[in-house]
């Protein structure tokens, strides 16, 4: 009897165990600390949004403010990493190039993100002649390099950080559509859809209440790519000097300005390529390592 | 095949004249005035522009301009350029190889470093050498071009003084010249190729190290290097191609940014000086060859499979 008793409590125990661990946030938090390269990706990203948010707490001079009394200063105490051919101080700018990029990043991502949702679900959920025409222009789009079709709506609209944001997320909206497309349609042949229907559920309905929250992992781990993808795009917009105009903080403005002191004040070319880099990287990793967690059957070998 | 060929021929020609059309009302449509950018000192509705606008045919409705240029196009005029009335063609064509040239290097010097160390990976799944194509391809595809062209123009151009910083000379003047100037330019685009195109052979070798072909290869006792690099390679290949085809688009958006640092008078180069000076007609005529290009390669692509794979039938 007390064996039994002494049983029963450890099956419970080991119960509860299970019970736990399909806790399905605590559990994809378990699996996603153990992903090393999701972590490392996760660490870069957090580092990158706190300085962006606290810039002004993580600068130590004004990014904006000219000094020619300290034109190509060379790295010291006061700057960090020297300042440039204004006088401004350099790792200030480095900073508050992060916050820069991270926001345009965002937007732009927010923007093709909503767009390439409604086009992706229309397509792959009332397919007929509505995913025809859709896919048809998509495809258009891809025939188009991008960042050539994106230099080209940013001079067109008139370069500023506006219409960076609006060019890079038109470039963006094709890879969306398409993998909300397929996603959708993986979805939309469950039975729970089919009986969303057969009670009535309006078009909308479905699309919004449950295809979304269903077909939304892949998307969300495009997205997260897409950033890495936007930060590297920006960069070289503004770098060409078609994207973000001056006085913007952007990193691709710090490298295109450095290029003529590169022999002596290598400092501009080397530190912002660095920080787009591991930015970069980060939500490389990060959209990477979403993969691999939300859905296994993706897994890169 | 001839059926097969014919139908996806006109299906490449359908999809360059959409994307001319595309290209078409782009310019047209956005906001933005041709005429305003020429005239820049006078306003949109005074005498001086409604004569410029006319002149330049603007002031017909937009269907009329854009059959009319569509003609132009199949009879090989791309317009003339806004500044200095030279041909669209004339001042493309020269570009073309330059840019042609460059983009060649670019996949050879890539394919040459992304086999080996994809193919080394795969076979050592786990090692250290895996681990290291692994970081090579994540890192790989984080680094900006035009950065990996900035240090290389720092550290072995003006450090070490190994090579030219830019310029660009033609074949004409003998090869190596020629290619000494381009070592530089296709390496920064080529870096960043190699690392997507490592982590794709890897994974196509890797779906085909354990099939049957290659058990029987290895059991009518080939050497290892053989079975791997003949048969592993071969039947990874379809994968490989289809991503060189696609990442042709990333390519050709990095020769702009390439050319213009190394002073490379390719259509990169023009590209950008179209789009300072707004030279609406020269990047109409830049991106329609971009898009036929990439349309080309692809199509190419398709046809490969059956010379890859001859199970592969065409119907």
């Amino acid at each position: 009897m007390a064996k039994s008793i002494h049983e029963f409590a450890t099956n419970n125990a080991g119960m509860e165990g299970t019970l736990a661990a399909r806790n399905p946030l605590r559990s994809f938090v378990r699996r996603a600390i153990r992903h090393r390269l999701f972590t490392a990706g996760f660490v870069i990203t957090l580092i990158l949004i706190i300085t962006s948010v606290f810039a002004p707490v993580f600068a130590t001079k004004d990014p904006f403010e000219a000094d020619f009394s300290q034109m190509l200063a060379d790295p010291s105490l006061d700057h960090f990493l020297g300042t440039d051919y204004l006088g401004r101080d350099l790792y200030s700018r480095i900073i508050y190039g992060g916050r820069f990029s991270l926001l345009v990043a965002l937007l732009s991502m927010a923007l093709s993100g909503l767009i390439g949702l409604l086009l992706g679900m229309a397509a792959g959920y009332l397919r007929g002649p509505v995913e025809t025409g859709i896919m048809a222009f998509i495809d258009l789009m891809f025939a188009i390099p991008g960042l050539l079709l994106a230099l080209t709506i940013s001079v067109l609209l008139g370069p500023s950080t506006q219409n960076l944001i609006i060019a890079l997320a038109i470039i963006y909206v094709p890879i969306l559509c398409r993998v909300t497309r397929g996603a959708v349609i993986a979805v939309s042949q469950l039975p729970y859809i089919e009986s969303a229907r057969a009670i009535g559920g309006s078009n909308w309905r479905i699309m919004m209440l449950h295809l979304l929250p269903n077909a939304g992992a892949p998307v969300i781990v495009q997205i997260t790519i897409g950033l890495a993808w936007t930060i590297l795009s920006e960069a070289a917009l503004t770098f060409l000097g078609f994207g973000a105009q001056p006085p913007a903080p952007s990193w691709g403005a710090i490298l295109a300005g450095g290029r003529k002191y590169l022999n002596t004040h290598p400092e501009m070319s080397v530190f912002p390529g660095i920080a787009i880099a591991i930015s970069v990287l980060g939500f490389n990793l990060l959209g990477d390592g979403l993969r691999d967690l939300l859905d296994p059957t993706l897994r890169e070998r | 095949m001839s059926r097969f060929l014919g139908r996806r021929l006109i299906r490449a020609v359908l999809t360059v004249w959409a994307v001319a059309t595309l290209v078409f009302l782009l310019m047209h449509a956005l906001p933005g005035d041709v005429v305003l950018v020429l005239l820049d000192t006078v306003g949109a509705g005074s005498p001086a522009a409604d004569k410029m606008r006319e002149f330049l045919g603007l002031d017909r409705p937009l269907y009329v301009q854009y059959f009319d240029w569509l003609g132009d196009i199949l009879r090989g005029d791309m317009g003339t350029s806004l500044l200095g009335g030279y041909p669209v063609w004339d001042l493309v064509k020269s570009r073309i190889p330059v840019t042609v040239e460059l983009a060649v290097l670019t996949i050879l010097l890539g394919l040459s470093i992304a086999i080996p160390l994809g193919i080394v990976a795969a076979a050592r799944n786990g090692s250290w050498i895996d681990l290291l194509a692994m970081q090579f391809g994540q890192l790989g595809i984080s680094i900006p071009n035009f950065w990996i062209a900035t240090i290389l123009i720092l550290v072995v151009a003006a450090r070490l003084q190994w090579l030219p910083p830019s310029g660009y000379k033609p074949i004409s003047e003998g090869l190596g010249t020629n290619l000494l100037h381009m070592i530089m330019p296709s390496l920064s685009l080529a870096l960043p190729l190699a690392a997507v195109m490592t982590r794709v052979v890897r994974s196509a070798v890797l779906e085909v190290l354990n099939r049957d072909y290659m058990r029987v290869a290895h059991a009518k006792g080939l050497h290892p290097q053989q079975v791997l690099w003949r048969h592993g390679l071969r039947n990874a290949a379809i994968p490989i191609v289809t991503v060189i085809g696609l990442e042709l688009g990333y390519l050709l958006g990095g020769t702009v940014l390439i050319e213009e640092m190394f002073f490379v008078p390719g259509l990169g180069q023009l590209t950008v000086r179209a789009l300072l000076n707004r030279d609406l007609p020269v990047l109409q005529g830049v991106l329609l060859l971009y898009s036929t290009a990439f349309v080309l390669v692809n199509l190419v692509v398709d046809l490969l499979y059956g010379q890859i794979d001859p199970r592969i039938r065409y119907e």
